[in-house]
């Protein structure tokens, strides 16, 4: 305990930050304790261990791809793969394997790749047992426009943070009475709050300028209300990042008319999926845009396109979502060069058009495209 | 035949502005096929009259709005009285956010009922929200007329470049319940449930209404957009009513769609969607984004129907409030949307002027509103619309300064003449609309002349020069008027 407080005080002095309120405390220490705070981690030898959860279909591949990069890179990052193919429990009902959970304890970050769903075999979603396990209550999704991936939009640099535990997504449905069905939208102010305090600090170590917070409070007016209200505060608390809040609506109006205005958007769980999903469309699809889950006892990154059967195996898939997030995992756990290098080889190798897999447009396969990420890594 | 046929046409054309001569009378009533709305009022009122008796005004409520709505409602008038549009407004100022001017809502909502159509601005909804009534008066204006469907037709506008163009998508939104039922509450402190409804009854009278559309409109494809996945029962119903409906309507491909893939596929692949259906939250997000796909909240009209009333507006609802006052408004969805109201009262002639007027002055490119990359004022725009050629016009001859208050508007049964309307709307680049396609359709016995840009010198010589009013005549006394009302 003495230890943590320490911890948490070394962290307050260096970010400057005014005291946070009691719910953001806990989650306060576990970013930063874990990667030491005056950063002589980051060039110690030790490795740290990440676990890895390559998925179905194309998973393997671009799992293998993301850590033939890194190990050119020299990440010092051990990797521990575990599978999760459901494994049936006492009670006879098919539950995640207790592996998963043991290495995502012990590591304390993932990287993941897709995951087939499978439809009504009677097993938890893999998503949702791992949000629950370690309460990844934001999902992070930065877009920005790949240069040499052209689309209508230019200059897309936008992250969209979104609340990942309530609100729509609340599961709780009822039919009242025969053609009358009632979904319950819940909105607490502890989720609220948690998700608006980690926006502005994603804003203030990533050196963005502005969090705008997404709503609909001129419709549902308490309970969006109360999500605004939280931004409210967190903003008052937060001045030097700019605050401003926009209409839903508003916000998918302006975003396909300029993109550019926008910079760190919050907002709850079923506005941010389908932000998240329509800036990723801005800037060419889920196959680019990487993705992360920030829990209070861990982060998960994940690519969130699909699983491809078609091409499994067949070496035509596209490692960069799976890429750009694992680099986003590098800038999580505070190995800040390693994940400017490999993102920079990444978009240089896409930039200069030679090596792209066929769904960038190009014609090289996934080895082929790894393979040049990986000369420029150890180029750099 | 043909030949004939277009005298007696020519001839009842002639003859209506005359108002006289009976013996023709008696054949054009027999032309007049019966195929337009039974069950429009209006309509009704104008069939049980004889043909040569004056129809009179018609009469719609105008509710201008918040923010610029008063301004843009302003330039509408304007237009309507330079172009003779026997259209009387009753307008009632309703508001939320300035309640002491604000009529009362049951006042609103009877002028709305006993005209059964109208021209609506935006009425803007207070952010903060202090306790209270949860509904907003969108919402109870909405419910009591019960509006349950609204249209967008999102249509790219010729000559206006934006990342997409040649767009041309429907869609239709079910707008009375969902996450819009104002049912909210705190459990404890710091937890807020928030309901969304769904009901069966509603979800099959918005998939009746969209397979209907599409129907009438030679619509392919309907997608229903929905989140299913996760609200597994409530939007679980609303696509499985859709789906059921659509098994009545064989001819038209249905397909589902998430709402999150449906947004990622807007922004990229806009050009695979035909008429889209949804919910109302979903219908609200994607109002917003294809509007923005075409050019903005400025350039996109809308309209809401219950089962006997029609209600015009923009859209995307934005009150743009930030400009009342700076007149850098863009006039161009009002005046759109109230090009489909007078076509729904079956005014198409003076619809079809303002129309292609309004998007001739688009395509034309010399002025423009801010949000189109212009520097032209809303002031500029309308001005222009009422200068602008109006190479099709003519009024309605007969009519005096007074604005058109006599006239009459005359109803011959299209023939050869839609034709050629679809050919001129074609080269304006925006398809003619399709409310047309398919059905014979009404238009003012003296858009005959109009409708051809140069006529040929047949049309000239059945008229008698001094008594009818050629397309440069025309032109010339609506700028008269125009500098004598204006």
């Amino acid at each position: 305990m003495a230890g943590k407080t320490m911890f948490l005080n070394l962290w307050r002095g260096l970010s400057k930050q005014s005291p946070l309120s009691k719910s953001a405390r806990p989650c306060a220490v576990f970013f930063k304790t874990q990667p030491c705070v005056d950063g002589s981690r980051q060039y110690s030898s030790e490795n740290r261990l990440v676990t890895m959860i390559p998925g179905d279909g194309i998973g393997p591949e671009i799992s293998v791809a993301v850590k033939q990069i890194f190990s050119a890179a020299g990440v010092p990052i051990e990797w521990e793969d575990v599978d999760v193919t459901p494994v049936k429990g006492p009670d006879g009902l098919f539950r995640l394997p207790p592996k998963i959970f043991e290495s995502m304890a012990r590591s304390k970050v993932g990287l993941k790749g897709p995951l087939a769903t499978p439809i009504g075999k009677g097993h938890q979603s893999l998503n949702l047992a791992l949000r629950k396990a370690f309460s990844l209550y934001a999902n992070v999704r930065p877009c920005k426009s790949i240069e040499g991936y052209e689309t209508p939009y230019k200059n897309v640099d936008i992250v969209t943070i979104r609340e990942n535990t309530e609100g729509e997504y609340s599961g709780i449905e009822h039919v009242i009475v025969d053609g009358v069905v009632q979904s319950i939208k819940l909105i607490t102010e502890n989720a609220s709050m948690r998700v608006a305090e980690y926006a502005f600090k994603y804003a203030r170590d990533n050196q963005r300028s502005t969090v705008t917070a997404v709503h609909k409070a001129n419709i549902m007016r308490m309970s969006d209300g109360l999500f605004l209200k939280c931004c409210r505060e967190v903003a008052a608390k937060n001045k030097d990042i700019k605050f401003s809040e926009m209409y839903l609506d508003t916000v998918c109006l302006n975003l396909v008319q300029d993109p550019g205005n926008f910079d760190v958007l919050v907002m709850p769980n079923l506005y941010g999926d389908i932000l998240s999903d329509l800036c990723a469309g801005l800037i060419g699809g889920l196959g680019v845009t990487p993705s992360g889950n920030i829990g209070e006892e861990g982060a998960l990154f994940e690519s969130v396109h699909g699983t491809a059967p078609d091409i499994a195996g067949q070496n035509k898939a596209n490692p960069t979502a799976l890429l750009l997030s694992a680099v986003m995992m590098l800038r999580y756990m505070e190995l800040n060069s390693f994940a400017d290098r490999i993102e920079n080889a990444a978009f240089s190798v896409i930039r200069e058009g030679q090596h792209l897999t066929g769904d960038l447009g190009g014609q090289s396969t996934c080895s082929q495209f790894t393979d040049e990420i990986c000369r420029k890594v150890e180029a750099s | 035949m043909a030949t004939t046929l277009r005298t007696l046409c020519f001839g009842l054309a002639k003859n209506i502005s005359l108002g006289s001569s009976t013996a023709l009378k008696a054949s054009s009533l027999g032309f007049q096929t019966r195929c337009f709305h039974q069950d429009h009022p209006i309509q009704q009122a104008a069939a049980a009259e004889p043909v040569s008796g004056p129809l009179g005004r018609h009469t719609a409520t105008l509710v201008p709005g918040d923010g610029v709505g008063p301004e843009l409602m302003g330039g509408v008038r304007e237009v309507f009285k330079a172009a003779g549009v026997p259209l009387d407004f009753e307008e009632m100022f309703i508001s939320e956010v300035s309640p002491n001017q604000s009529a009362d809502l049951d006042t609103v909502v009877e002028s709305f009922m006993r005209n059964k159509v109208g021209l609506k601005g935006i009425l803007t909804t207070p952010t903060t929200f202090k306790g209270g009534v949860l509904e907003t008066l969108n919402m109870k204006i909405r419910r009591k007329l019960d509006l349950f469907a609204n249209v967008v037709w999102v249509r790219s506008l010729p000559g206006f470049q934006t990342r997409h163009n040649n767009l041309d998508f429907i869609i239709i939104r079910e707008q009375t319940e969902g996450e819009y039922s104002a049912l909210e509450h705190e459990s404890v402190p710091g937890v807020i449930e928030c309901l969304k409804i769904v009901t069966e009854k509603n979800s099959m009278r918005i998939a009746k209404f969209a397979f209907d559309y599409a129907m009438r409109h030679n619509r392919k494809k309907v997608t229903a957009v929905h989140k299913a996945n996760i609200m597994k029962l409530g939007d679980g119903l609303f696509m499985r009513c859709c789906e059921e409906m659509s098994k009545l309507y064989p001819k038209i491909e249905f397909e589902t769609m998430i709402i999150d893939n449906c947004c990622m596929q807007l922004v990229s692949n806009p050009y695979q969607f035909d008429v889209m259906v949804m919910p109302n939250l979903y219908g609200n997000i994607v109002d917003n984004l294809a509007a923005g796909l075409v050019g903005g909240a400025g350039v996109v009209p809308g309209e809401s129907y219950s089962s006997s009333v029609a209600v015009f507006e923009q859209g995307a609802r934005h009150a743009f409030a930030e400009a009342v006052g700076k007149d850098i408004a863009n006039p161009t969805a009002t005046l759109l949307a109230s090009c489909n109201m007078l076509r729904h009262m079956h005014l198409e002639h003076h619809a079809r002027i303002i129309e292609d007027t309004v998007l001739k002055v688009v395509k034309g490119g010399k002025i423009r509103t801010k949000d189109m990359g212009g520097y032209s004022s809303t002031s500029d725009y309308i001005k222009e619309v009422i200068h602008c050629d109006l190479r099709l016009s003519g009024p309605p001859s007969g009519r005096g300064a007074d604005g058109g208050a006599r006239t009459r508007d005359r109803r011959v049964p299209q023939n050869k003449k839609i034709s050629r309307l679809q050919a001129r709307a074609s080269d304006l680049g925006w398809n003619s609309n399709p409310r047309q396609k398919g059905q014979c359709r009404y238009q003012d016995g003296n858009a005959c002349s109009p409708v051809v840009a140069n006529p040929p010198q047949i049309i000239t010589d059945l008229f008698d020069a001094d008594s009818i009013s050629s397309p440069a005549h025309g032109l010339k006394s609506i700028k008269n008027l125009e500098i004598t009302q204006l």
